[in-house]
């Protein structure tokens, strides 16, 4: 059994008129211990997602319509706000993509960290234990840092910052949104080592959420690509980023430069990513995928495992070149 | 001869006024930067955020007052210039910049944006062949002419794109200072708009001054690249040899910071520390500080920009020893 089950899961977004489906029958499974990354282009629902895992969604904005989320066998929309408290905390951790505004402004960082053991590991709630974690992140002099503000650190800090405060609850699961994009790319570097070195000491699963086929390579075990709100294919990292099966992953991979490329123009996906409420019907790639059919207009592709551990929402998948 | 030929250029911004408002210190954000651009070309420029390479863009069309050094521009000395023969000068060269919703103004219509150029330098004087230029221009860059009419807000991101481009384009300018043009893009639309710039250079003989931090892109599009750190050029050359054989330490560094699909666990070098501050420059060689090959030297003393192999220059100490003793 997985850690994680995401099981056709729809959410509406209920702001004003009439709703708007932001996910729709979105497929996740993390294994314990695995990193699991989400790609997909602003508007594809990464972030939905991972905020509906740990129930972040405000009940005022959105409506779960279908499907369920289970961590650990649990129901996480069955959980009583007791219950909620321990999943949040101890079960997933969560690193936001902004840091800066993440953070809170007013509180020194130790404190922050601090209030996080207080409620998720109240016997660890000691300065030393919050000095070690800054340390674990790779933060120096920590116990000059902990009296610091989120305002006196660089953004690389911050985000540093941001994993102790997640990582010292020693959650299950960590979700991190983005964690490197607000970052240049050496920094970028030093941050995803540390995910990635805590995550073999620490034993945790990681659900990584990214645009960046780049840091997918590096650190994941397998990956999940959205589009327009549901999950469009789904595999062990290397088959998918080397042999990808749906048009939407192939073309997605091939419109991006590569150092070292040698190609005179890149591949280009004709048009843009749809909004929500302006989804089209049938398979929502097909107005701009070069194999759609007539059929790709109206009929809903099914997800469906196409070779073990590979799942596509497609009819005609990529053939594998051999 | 050069198109663009940038010599010396520095611009240093006050700081921390004092009580009656004189600075007490100066943001180096550009010192000492010496590029070339041959028509026709692309000249890609990369570095951290914070390195000064927008502002550098920025100086070079004139938006930035420089503090010191020229910058020559078919021939003549933008730097000194100012008024009217400023916006005479300026005619053949453009920018385009990395936000698209904050670099048009959301009260004007497309034609009027597109149109602006075109009035100031008195290009097209008859209303009908204006409107037909900016119908052309906005075919040209992928558009339907109908759109003129239309106001920003009811463009995507990738369109809003496309239209400062043929902005840009409007005055048929020989130069174009493109400042992130595509960082703020979905990935599936920046190669739309990555494939349009190099269509665009093609056809219209082009040069630009492509700025951006994605080092991929700028390697794809660019014949030459430069390397920018903290308000300096670190390296130069064709942006092949530099890429795949980079000669700089913090090139080096930067390159293998770029993760790409496919390749797993590579050899890393991971760069201890953030970018320092430029209202407080390292002493010597502003990298050192972070620099995994730094000697005592480095510190005291700032490397010199020099040739290392023809059409590479690098500003590093121990580049120069292993490259004389080989």
């Amino acid at each position: 059994m997985s850690l994680l089950e995401v099981d056709q899961l729809s959410v509406d977004l209920v702001a004003q008129g009439a709703p708007v489906r932001v996910l729709d029958r979105v497929e996740l499974a993390i294994d314990a211990g695995q990193v699991h990354a989400l790609v997909g282009e602003s508007g594809s629902g990464k972030s939905l997602t991972a905020l509906s895992v740990a129930r972040l969604l405000p009940d005022t904005l959105t409506r779960r319509v279908a499907g369920t989320v289970r961590f650990d066998g649990e129901d996480v929309y069955g959980l009583d706000p007791a219950g909620l408290r321990r999943l949040r905390g101890r079960g997933v951790g969560y690193v936001f993509q902004e840091p800066s505004t993440a953070l809170n402004p007013v509180m020194r960082i130790g404190t922050q960290i601090r209030e996080m053991l207080q409620l998720h590991r109240p016997k660890e709630a000691t300065d030393a234990v919050v000095w070690r974690w800054l340390e674990r992140v790779g933060i120096p002099s920590p116990d000059i840092r902990a009296r610091q503000y989120p305002h006196e650190l660089s953004g690389g800090m911050q985000q540093r910052v941001m994993l102790a405060l997640a990582l010292s609850a020693q959650p299950r699961l960590l979700i991190a949104d983005e964690p490197t994009t607000a970052l240049d790319v050496t920094i970028q570097a030093q941050v995803l080592d540390l995910i990635q070195s805590l995550q073999r000491e620490l034993g945790m699963a990681v659900l990584l959420i990214t645009h960046n086929f780049g840091l997918v390579g590096e650190i994941a075990d397998r990956v999940s690509v959205m589009y327009a709100g549901q999950v469009v294919e789904r595999g062990p990292v290397s088959a998918v980023l080397n042999a990808p099966r749906h048009p939407y992953t192939a073309a997605l991979l091939g419109s991006v430069p590569r150092l070292g490329d040698v190609r005179e123009s890149l591949v280009v996906i004709p048009g843009t990513v749809p909004s929500p409420g302006h989804w089209p019907g049938g398979c929502r790639f097909h107005p701009r995928c070069s194999r759609a059919t007539p059929g790709c207009a109206t009929d809903q592709p099914a997800w469906r495992e196409i070779a073990p551990e590979s799942w596509v929402r497609c009819p005609y998948p990529v053939e594998v070149q051999s | 001869m050069s198109l663009l030929l940038v010599e010396g250029l520095k611009v240093h911004y006050p700081a921390r006024p004092d009580w009656r408002g004189r600075p007490r210190a100066w943001v180096r954000a550009v010192d000492g930067v010496g590029l070339e651009v041959a028509a026709g070309e692309t000249l890609g420029l990369v570095g951290e955020s914070g390195c000064g390479k927008s502002t550098l863009g920025r100086a070079i069309v004139r938006l930035e007052t420089p503090t010191a050094g020229s910058i020559r521009f078919n021939g003549e000395d933008l730097a000194g210039l100012d008024g009217p023969a400023l916006r005479r000068a300026r005619r053949g060269l453009q920018m385009i910049f990395q936000d698209p919703y904050g670099s048009l103004d959301p009260r004007w219509t497309v034609g009027q944006a597109i149109g602006e150029g075109i009035d100031i330098h008195g290009l097209i004087q008859e209303h009908g062949a204006r409107r037909e230029r900016i119908g052309g221009l906005l075919q040209d860059v992928g558009l339907d002419p109908a759109v003129a009419d239309r106001y920003p807000h009811e463009f995507s991101g990738g369109q809003r794109q496309r239209i400062g481009i043929a902005r840009a384009l409007a005055v048929e300018p020989k130069l174009i200072v493109c400042d992130e043009p595509v960082s703020a893009l979905d990935v599936s639309v920046q190669a739309q708009v990555v494939n349009l710039l190099q269509s665009l250079q093609r056809s219209r003989g082009l040069a630009y001054l492509f700025i951006a931090h994605d080092l991929a892109v700028v390697e794809h599009l660019s014949h030459r690249v430069a390397v920018m750190y903290l308000g300096r050029i670190m390296e130069l050359g064709p942006s092949r040899t530099v890429c795949g054989d980079p000669l700089h330490p913090y090139t080096r560094a930067l390159l293998s910071a770029v993760p790409e699909p496919g390749v797993r666990r590579r050899e890393r070098v991971i760069l201890q520390g953030d970018v320092p501050s430029p209202l407080q420059p390292p002493s010597g060689c502003p990298f050192h500080p972070r620099c995994p090959v730094a000697v005592a030297r480095c510190r005291s003393e700032v490397p010199e920009f020099r040739e290392v192999a023809p059409g590479r220059s690098v500003a590093c100490h121990e580049v120069k020893e292993r490259f004389g003793a080989s």
